[in-house]
C-alpha cells in the first residue's frame, strides 16, 4: 500500500501536538480512544438500549468465553476456513500464473473467470449443501472457490506483467523452464500474487462465517446468531471479537511470513476479489 | 505474449486460422466446453439433484414469466443499490477528506488499515438488533463493506492528483466549488476502479444476508428452492445473480469510458 503525500504535507517540526501528528499512529490511536470514551460515557448514563454493550462490557464477555467456549468454536471455524483457503488460493495461484505466462492457457481460463468473476459464490452454497451433505465439505469448497478468484486473477496479473527480457536473459544463460518459474516468475510477481492471497485470505474469513450463520451447530458465526437469537449478546459480542482478532492476526501472519519475498515492496491491501 | 513459445512453433502444423482467430477459437471453445461438461455430467448421474441445462434455463423462463424473480431481484437490487449509494456518498467524502488534510488522513488510514482484514459481515446480527429485521440492516451491511475499497481509491486518487491543476484553478480565480471539481474530476478514475471492487462485494452481502434469513430477495429464493430440494430453481436464481453482475461489471466499464473518457482502461 503506497502511502501517498497528502496535499497539505508540510515541513517538519513544531511543539509536542505538532510532533504527535508527524508521528501519526497517536492520530489514530487518540480518535479511537476518544469514540471508546463518549460510547462507553453513553453505556454509563443508561443512554444506550440493553443489546448495546459498552467496550468494558464487550471485554468482559470476551475474556468470561475465552476459557469456555471460545477455544472449541474458534477451532471448529478454522477447521472449515485453512483447509478452504489453503486448497483454493494454490489452485489460484498456479492456475493465475500459468495463465499469465502462456496465452493459450489465458485464453482457456479468462472467458470463464470473467463470466464467473462476479458471482457471490456464497449463493452456490445452499446447492452445495444438497450435493455434498450437511458437515463440512460444502463449507470447505464454497471457502475454497471463493478464494481461488482473488488468488488467481492477481496472479495472472503479476505474471503478465513480468518483464520479458527478464525472462530472456534468463533463458540465454541457459536457465531451464523451472529455474526461470523459481527465481524469475516467482521473485517478480511475488508482490501482486499476494496481494490477491491477502485479499482471499480477508474473503475466507467472510465465507466461512457466512457458511455458519446460514447454517451450523458450532463455529464462530453460530456462536454470533445463536447468541444473538437466543438474547445471549454475551456469547455474541464475544464471537464477534474473536472473528475480528482472527482476521486481522492472520493477515498480520501472511504480511509477516511474506516479508522475505516482498523484500522494498509496498503491499496494497484492496483490490479486485 | 508468449514466453516459450518460438522453441516449438516450427514443427507446428499450419492452422488456416490468425493468431487472434485461434484466441477467439480457444475462448469460445473453453466456454462451450465448461457447458458441455455440465450437461454431460448431469446426463450421465440422471438425478434431480443435478439439472441439466435445458431444466435450469426452462426454470428461469418460468420464475421470469411467473413475475417471481423480478418481485425478488428488485427487493435484492433496491436494497443493494441504496447501500452502494450511501457507501460512495460517506467513501467520497471520507477519501476526499483523507486526501486534502493531514490529520483526517493519519486519524482515518490506521483505521481502514487495521479493521480492513476483519470480517464486517460478523456485525450482522448487531445491525439487526439496531435496524430491525427488515431492509435498513441490510443497507447499513451493505453501505459498511463497501466503504473500504471506494473511501481508499478515492484517498489515493485524490492525493495522486497533479497538484498543478489545483494551482492552476487558483490562479484562474476558482472558487471552493470550482476547486471541489477539479478535485472529483481527478479523483473520478479511482472512483470508478473502487466501485468495479463494490459491486461485487455489494452483490455479496446482499446475498449473504438473505441467504441467513429472510422472506424476500434473490437470497432466500436459492434458500427456500434448495430447502424443498429442488436444485433447478436454486441454480436458475445462481445464473440470474452471475448474468445480472457481468451485466452491472460491463455496464460501469461502458460507463467509465464515457465518464473518464481521457484514461484508458479501468482497473480495479
Amino acid at each position: 500500500m503506497s502511502a501517498p503525500t497528502p496535499l497539505d504535507a508540510r515541513a517538519r517540526g513544531g511543539g509536542l501536538l505538532e510532533r504527535a501528528v508527524q508521528a501519526r499512529w497517536p492520530v489514530a490511536a487518540a480518535l479511537v480512544l476518544l469514540l471508546c470514551v463518549v460510547w462507553q460515557a453513553a453505556g454509563a448514563a443508561a443512554l444506550l438500549p440493553d443489546y448495546i454493550f459498552t467496550p468494558t462490557a464487550i471485554a468482559a464477555a470476551f475474556f468470561r468465553a475465552l476459557p469456555d467456549r471460545l477455544p472449541g468454536e474458534t477451532l471448529a471455524t478454522l477447521r472449515r476456513q485453512l483447509p478452504g483457503f489453503l486448497l483454493g488460493t494454490t489452485l489460484g495461484v498456479l492456475i493465475g500464473l500459468w495463465a499469465g505466462m502462456f496465452r493459450a492457457v489465458d485464453d482457456l481460463t479468462s472467458p470463464l473467470v470473467s463470466l464467473t468473476y462476479p458471482l457471490p459464490k456464497i449463493a452456490l452454497f445452499p446447492v452445495l449443501v444438497v450435493w455434498l451433505g450437511f458437515g463440512d465439505a460444502p463449507r470447505i469448497a464454497i471457502v475454497a472457490l471463493a478464494c481461488l478468484y482473488p488468488a488467481l486473477v492477481n496472479a495472472a496479473a503479476a505474471a503478465r506483467g513480468i518483464d520479458r527480457r527478464k525472462i530472456w536473459v534468463a533463458r540465454n544463460y541457459g536457465a531451464g523452464s523451472f529455474r526461470i518459474f523459481r527465481q524469475v516468475v516467482m521473485r517478480d510477481a511475488a508482490g501482486l500474487v499476494i496481494v490477491g492471497v491477502r485479499i482471499a485470505l480477508a474473503l475466507s474469513f467472510v465465507v466461512v462465517f457466512s457458511t455458519e450463520a446460514i447454517s451450523a451447530r458450532s463455529g464462530l458465526g453460530a456462536l454470533i446468531m445463536d447468541g444473538y437469537q437466543n438474547v445471549q449478546y454475551d456469547d455474541m459480542y464475544a464471537g464477534m471479537v474473536t472473528l475480528g482478532l482472527l482476521g486481522f492476526l492472520a493477515d498480520r501472519l501472511l504480511l509477516w511470513a511474506s516479508a522475505p519475498l516482498v523484500r522494498g515492496q509496498q503491499l496494497r491491501a484492496i483490490g479486485r476479489g | 505474449m508468449d514466453a516459450t513459445v518460438p522453441r516449438r512453433q516450427a514443427g507446428r502444423r499450419a492452422l488456416p486460422l490468425s493468431p487472434a482467430g485461434r484466441s477467439a477459437a480457444r475462448r469460445w471453445g473453453a466456454l462451450l466446453g465448461a457447458f458441455a461438461l455440465w450437461e454431460l455430467a448431469a446426463r450421465v448421474v440422471d438425478s434431480a439433484l443435478m439439472p441439466t441445462l435445458g431444466v435450469i434455463v426452462a426454470r428461469l423462463a418460468t420464475d421470469a414469466s411467473s413475475g417471481l424473480l423480478w418481485q425478488h431481484a428488485q427487493a435484492t437490487l433496491v436494497r443493494g443499490f441504496t447501500g452502494l449509494a450511501i457507501g460512495v456518498a460517506i467513501g467520497v467524502a471520507l477519501g476526499v477528506a483523507m486526501g486534502l488534510n493531514r490529520v483526517v488522513q493519519y486519524a482515518i488510514e490506521p483505521l481502514l488499515a487495521a479493521t480492513y482484514p476483519v470480517p464486517k459481515l460478523a456485525l450482522y446480527p448487531f445491525f439487526i438488533l439496531l435496524f430491525g429485521f427488515g431492509t435498513a440492516s441490510k443497507v447499513a451491511l451493505v453501505a459498511l463493506e463497501c466503504l473500504y475499497p471506494l473511501t481508499y481509491n478515492v484517498y489515493s486518487g485524490v492525493s495522486g492528483l497533479d497538484r498543478r491543476y489545483l494551482w492552476a484553478a487558483q490562479n484562474f480565480g476558482a472558487g471552493p466549488a470550482a476547486r471541489a471539481g477539479v478535485l472529483l474530476r481527478g479523483a473520478l478514475p479511482a472512483l470508478f476502479a473502487g466501485l468495479r471492487i463494490a459491486v461485487p462485494i455489494m452483490l455479496i452481502v446482499i446475498v449473504v444476508t438473505e441467504l441467513i434469513g429472510e422472506s424476500l430477495g434473490l437470497g432466500f429464493l436459492i434458500r427456500s428452492a434448495s430447502t424443498n430440494f429442488e436444485p433447478e430453481g436454486a441454480l436458475a436464481v445462481i445464473l440470474f445473480l452471475g448474468l445480472l453482475g457481468f451485466l452491472l461489471d460491463r455496464l460501469l466499464l461502458r460507463a467509465a469510458r464515457y465518464v473518464v473518457f481521457w484514461q484508458q482502461g479501468i482497473q480495479g
